[in-house]
């Protein structure tokens, strides 16, 4: 019988490489007439957003008018959407919003306890005293 | 002055003069090559860097979760991380508590993800109040992928 190799599939990770900006698109909805969309039409009649956008390359920026609150939606390759409320707030703090929101990477935000997330095998092995000789284990 | 790191991209530029002006001092580079050996084409390497004076231990492609906002950095950039006090192998280990030379080693890694911690809130009580002071709590995080270790 042939011997045959162990399959080994490549686990995808943004970073190594190539990285890949998660948030691809971000829409920014604002109403013409209401006074919460006042810091955004003020960002977009500025042309402080063009600035923006051209500095982001990677993210393509999408602006609908539409009646209600104004919101940004940020979307990211992992399929998932978080819209996040930006009435009343002044053009900076806008632009604090959109420079946050676009650096995550989509996914739930969660609490680390520890400092390095591996998906490797141990260097050095996990010790065990019962995978040593009979003669050389630890007494008590 | 940012110590531990260094940006990588030619728009950005760190200073850590601390960490290069010993570099520089330092006369030799030591002769790891029973190290690199013994790693199986760096699969089996680790690596301890300090960034900030704490340490970190890490192989390739692990991800490095700090607990703040690194500062002058955006998702995307590319360190160099330059304070490695420990490389090794299963069967060796080089150690040098001052900083191994630079040129021994190379250590990349690229910021992935700066984001938040899930919300909480933190009390407070006061002495002689009855009520308890509500802080809102939603530190920075930052992501960092090692996407290049190996002995030179």
């Amino acid at each position: 019988m042939p011997v045959k190799a162990i399959a080994k599939t490549s686990i995808a990770r943004n970073g190594i490489g190539a990285y890949i900006v998660p948030c691809h698109r971000i829409s920014l909805q604002y109403c013409n007439w209401g006074g919460s969309s006042t810091g955004l039409r003020e960002l977009l009649k500025t042309g402080r957003l063009d600035k923006l956008a051209s500095e982001k390359k990677g993210i393509f920026f999408d602006i609908n008018k539409k009646n209600g609150h104004p919101t940004a939606s940020f979307h990211y390759n992992n399929d998932t959407i978080k819209t996040v409320e930006i009435a009343n707030l002044k053009p900076s703090e806008i632009l604090a919003k959109i420079d946050e929101h676009s650096q995550r990477s989509g996914n739930d935000l969660f609490k680390f306890n520890h400092k390095v997330l591996s998906i490797n095998d141990s260097v050095r092995g996990i010790w065990s005293p019962l995978h040593t000789p009979k003669s050389h284990r630890h007494k008590i | 002055m940012i110590r531990g790191f260094m940006g990588l991209n030619a728009q950005r530029s760190f200073s850590s003069m601390s960490r290069l002006g010993n570099a520089a001092v330092r006369s030799a580079v030591p002769d790891l090559h029973t190290l690199k050996i013994s790693t199986n084409g760096s699969n089996h390497l680790y690596a301890i860097f300090k960034l900030h004076n704490m340490p970190y231990m890490v192989t390739k492609g692990d991800r490095v979760y700090l607990p703040f906002k690194l500062k002058n950095v955006q998702v995307g950039d590319k360190l160099k991380l330059n304070d490695v006090t420990t490389l090794g192998s299963p069967e060796f280990t080089y150690n040098d508590n001052k900083g191994i030379p630079q040129d021994a080693y190379e250590l990349t890694a690229s910021v992935v993800e700066i984001t938040r911690e899930p919300y909480y809130e933190v009390y407070r009580k006061k002495q002689r109040c009855r009520r308890l002071k509500t802080f809102p709590v939603e530190p920075f995080q930052t992501v960092l992928m090692v996407d290049e270790l190996k002995v030179n």
